[in-house]
């Protein structure tokens, strides 16, 4: 009876001197910091970042390689938090989602042939896919499968992207096996819906609202940030100043403006014929002599509100088309503050 | 007489309706579509422009890389413009389009003289100037296949006469009607190869063509007429070669990795005309055929004739087919448009009543194993059909996936209508994706 207790006491104490040295030498030290970051962070697992899970980007950001604003899935207040523990500043980044690059009319839409098969756009697709048009939304969901936010539906054949919901991880853009998924600003309002590369004749004959590559947009761009790609108008996101004349000018309305309404710029008699408006209107809607009242030929108006932003004497207002004005003249004083902000920007 | 086999493989009714139908030369349409990809590998490059005028036998497009192939103009007339057009494969890829004249004016046909003596590089040239692909449906350029690299022995050569797709006729015609050039084809092939015996393998439903083959042979002891068990899929390169031989082609491998060559008896008739004639690959033989055909016929079509002419020429439909599959309804496409034009690999129109045409939804697998009993290559498709589904593709690729001949064995058994021959289909183009991902 006592060799047994005294054998288990000797045990334990072998065993507990045992432990308490394994704990001292192969300590491993756990950053507090990066448990904390783990916890504050969504925990989707995204991989958005390019990190295995949360718990990689959280190692990565206690180490300073990446910022706050690299997870694309946290919210604002997320973010706050993070900020506080890193003892950073958070510089607001402006939100991004997922586009699809296609909005063909569902009604006048056509399919080649009755598809029957696996219910994947990919292998859809091997087959050269059931819609006339060779580069269109197959709508067979493989961008809603691979969203971790349920942020894609499928309304009518058509891949539909809630931007509520989109946290612009990038899986979607993956998964579409035509490229048709891209990541915009979600400032960016005037979009190109349309991926086909084909010539004119060939896009038309397939779909009404395809690009045809007819430069129309590229000549009415004031600021030059439409570019022709493989037969495909091109937005450059930076340069754009969301205008809309582009949308305007599309023959086939493949160009989507999901801004406010614009207004046609007026002349009012407070003009003094600097000449300035005239000279940098983009459309060359604007003319008069020198000292005298300019006019704005209403219909070659691309209401690109260039003329609006530089008058300098308060005689630029925006009309309906009825004539009603919406918007006054930009007063001096605000708009050489505008002028400041736009030039930092 | 016992017949040789392989294991696995199903027996779909073999419905050879135009058997007994003797080859109908299609007169050439007005209007000629010739895709520049009639071939495995990089499409042909075209010779041609806009407004010139070609003959009949002139190179229109040049090989676009090695694995590619000359491309010859079926009739002549002008150029009328080179423009994506629809193709069997599915898509509408660049074509040459070519308005007939009607005059088949003729380029100098220049033979190979005495070829029985000639150098085996300078029949290779000849075979790849004719623009020879294999005319089995694989399209895989003949002159690459004849020519293994040094690591390999060849020791066997074997025609494929099989024609294990129920409905298809073309190449038991032709070895009915033309078996001088089969045999003759064969021949240069063992000239090139440098060897003694050739080996053809014909499906025993076709006693007519073995007989008349065997007729012909009887006194040479360099060709022997192998009788096959009537099995889908026969005819497919690896089930061909163990069911001759009893070799295995390695996991991964070529039939040259086991010393075989396999070429279709279309392809020997088009190297005999290469070789002795002189005649690049302008025409084969056509299947039109299926229950909503009125006349099921053979038609000898030149390359580019819209499928729309051959129906015609077939009595038209006696009803609205379902599906209009070209090839054999096992490994065929379905073709979404009648101005698809006949390639090289063309063997066969099948048009099939609605009545025939399964569009039930699949259900979930029973787990009956009958996909695995009837694969010809020993594969477990439930299970890598899972793992594809799963998105684990390369544990697909453990299980053998890349071995897959996509057969359809699989699909046409499975009790539970599961799409397993497109999902495997689906995984290997992923896993290929892959590999260059990573390469």
């Amino acid at each position: 009876m006592l060799t047994a207790v005294l054998i288990l006491s000797l045990l334990g104490l072998i065993s507990a001197v045992g432990l308490g040295v394994a704990s001292r030498v192969f300590y491993v030290e756990i950053d507090p910091l990066v448990e904390k970051l783990t916890e504050v962070l969504p925990g989707a697992n995204c991989g958005g970042c390019g990190y295995a899970g949360c718990a990689g980007f959280a190692a990565a950001l206690a180490a300073k390689e990446v910022g706050i604003n690299d997870c694309s899935v946290a919210d604002s207040d997320t973010k706050q938090t993070l900020a506080r523990l890193l003892g950073v500043e958070l510089t607001e980044t402006a939100k991004e989602v997922a586009v699809v690059h296609c909005k063909f009319d569902p009604s006048k839409m056509q399919n080649r042939f009755e598809y029957k098969g696996v219910s994947s756009c990919k292998a859809a697709n091997m087959l050269g896919g059931q819609l006339d048009c060779s580069y269109g939304c197959l709508g067979f969901g493989d961008c809603v499968k691979a969203c971790n936010f349920n942020a894609i539906v499928i309304k009518d054949g058509l891949a539909e992207v809630i931007p509520e919901k989109c946290t612009s991880c990038g899986m979607c853009v993956e998964a579409c096996p035509r490229n048709l998924i891209q990541i915009h600003s979600l400032a960016q309002k005037v979009l190109v819906l349309c991926s086909n590369k084909d010539k004119a004749k060939a896009v038309s004959s397939v779909c009404k609202i395809g690009c045809i590559a007819c430069n129309k947009c590229v000549k009415a761009c004031p600021v030059e940030a439409i570019s022709m790609v493989n037969q495909i108008a091109v937005i450059d996101d930076e340069k754009c100043i969301a205008c809309g004349a582009c949308a305007r000018e599309c023959p086939t309305n493949c160009i989507f403006d999901f801004g406010e309404t614009h207004y046609v710029a007026q002349i009012n008699d407070k003009c003094t014929g600097c000449t300035l408006c005239a000279l940098k209107c983009p459309a060359g809607a604007i003319s008069g002599d020198k000292k005298q009242m300019h006019v704005v030929d209403p219909k070659k108006c691309v209401r690109c509100r260039i003329c609006y932003d530089i008058c300098n004497f308060e005689s630029i207002e925006l009309v309906n088309e009825e004539g009603k004005i919406m918007i006054p003249p930009r007063p001096k004083k605000q708009r050489k503050k505008k002028k400041d902000s736009g030039e930092a920007a | 007489m016992k017949t040789r086999r392989f294991p696995g493989g199903v027996h779909p009714p073999e419905k050879k309706l135009t058997a007994k139908v003797p080859v109908v030369k299609l007169p050439a349409p007005e209007e000629i579509v010739v895709p520049l990809s009639m071939h495995i590998g990089a499409p042909a490059k075209p010779l041609v422009a806009r407004g010139d005028r070609v003959l009949r036998g002139q190179a229109i497009a040049e090989p676009g890389g090695f694995v590619s192939a000359y491309i010859h103009s079926p009739v002549s007339g002008k150029v009328k413009k080179i423009e994506p057009r629809p193709h069997p494969m599915g898509r509408a890829l660049p074509s040459i389009v070519i308005i007939n004249d009607g005059l088949d004016e003729c380029v100098d046909f220049q033979p190979v003289d005495d070829w029985r003596n000639a150098e085996p590089d300078t029949l290779i040239a000849a075979i790849q100037k004719a623009g020879i692909v294999g005319m089995g449906g694989a399209l895989f350029p003949t002159h690459v296949k004849l020519k293994p690299p040094p690591q390999f022995t060849i020791d066997t050569v074997i025609i494929n006469g099989v024609e294990c797709e129920p409905y298809l006729t073309a190449d038991h015609r032709l070895m009915l009607e033309q078996p001088e050039k089969v045999l003759e084809g064969l021949r240069i092939i063992l000239r090139i190869l440098g060897l003694k015996k050739g080996y053809i393998g014909i499906e025993a439903n076709k006693p007519d063509a073995i007989e008349l083959l065997r007729m012909k042979t009887a006194n040479a002891d360099d060709i022997e007429i192998v009788d096959l068990h009537v099995k889908y899929p026969q005819g497919g390169e690896k089930t061909l070669i163990y069911a001759c031989t009893g070799r295995e082609v390695p996991s991964g491998g070529l039939p040259m990795n086991c010393g075989c060559v396999v070429q279709n008896v279309g392809t020997m008739a088009a190297i005999c005309d290469a070789i002795t004639e002189g005649k690049p690959l302008m025409e084969r033989n056509v299947t039109v055929t299926g229950e909503c055909i009125k006349n099921p016929v053979n038609l000898l079509a030149r390359i580019g004739t819209p499928i729309s002419k051959l129906i015609e020429a077939a009595g038209g439909f006696t009803e609205t087919p379902a599906k209009i599959i070209g090839g054999g309804p096992m490994m065929g496409m379905t073709q979404s448009s009648l101005d698809v034009p006949v390639t090289k690999g063309t063997s066969g129109l099948v048009c099939l009543p609605p009545s025939l045409v399964s569009t039930s939804d699949p259900s979930p697998c029973l787990r009956c194993g009958s996909c695995v009993r009837h694969c010809p290559f020993h594969l477990l498709p439930t299970d890598i059909v899972r793992l594809v589904k799963a998105g684990r593709v390369d544990e697909a690729a453990d299980l053998g996936l890349m071995d897959c001949c996509e057969c359809g064995s699989c699909s046409y058994i499975c009790p539970s209508h599961i799409e397993l021959l497109q999902w495997m289909r689906l995984g290997k183009a992923e896993v290929m994706a892959n590999r260059k991902k990573t390469a």
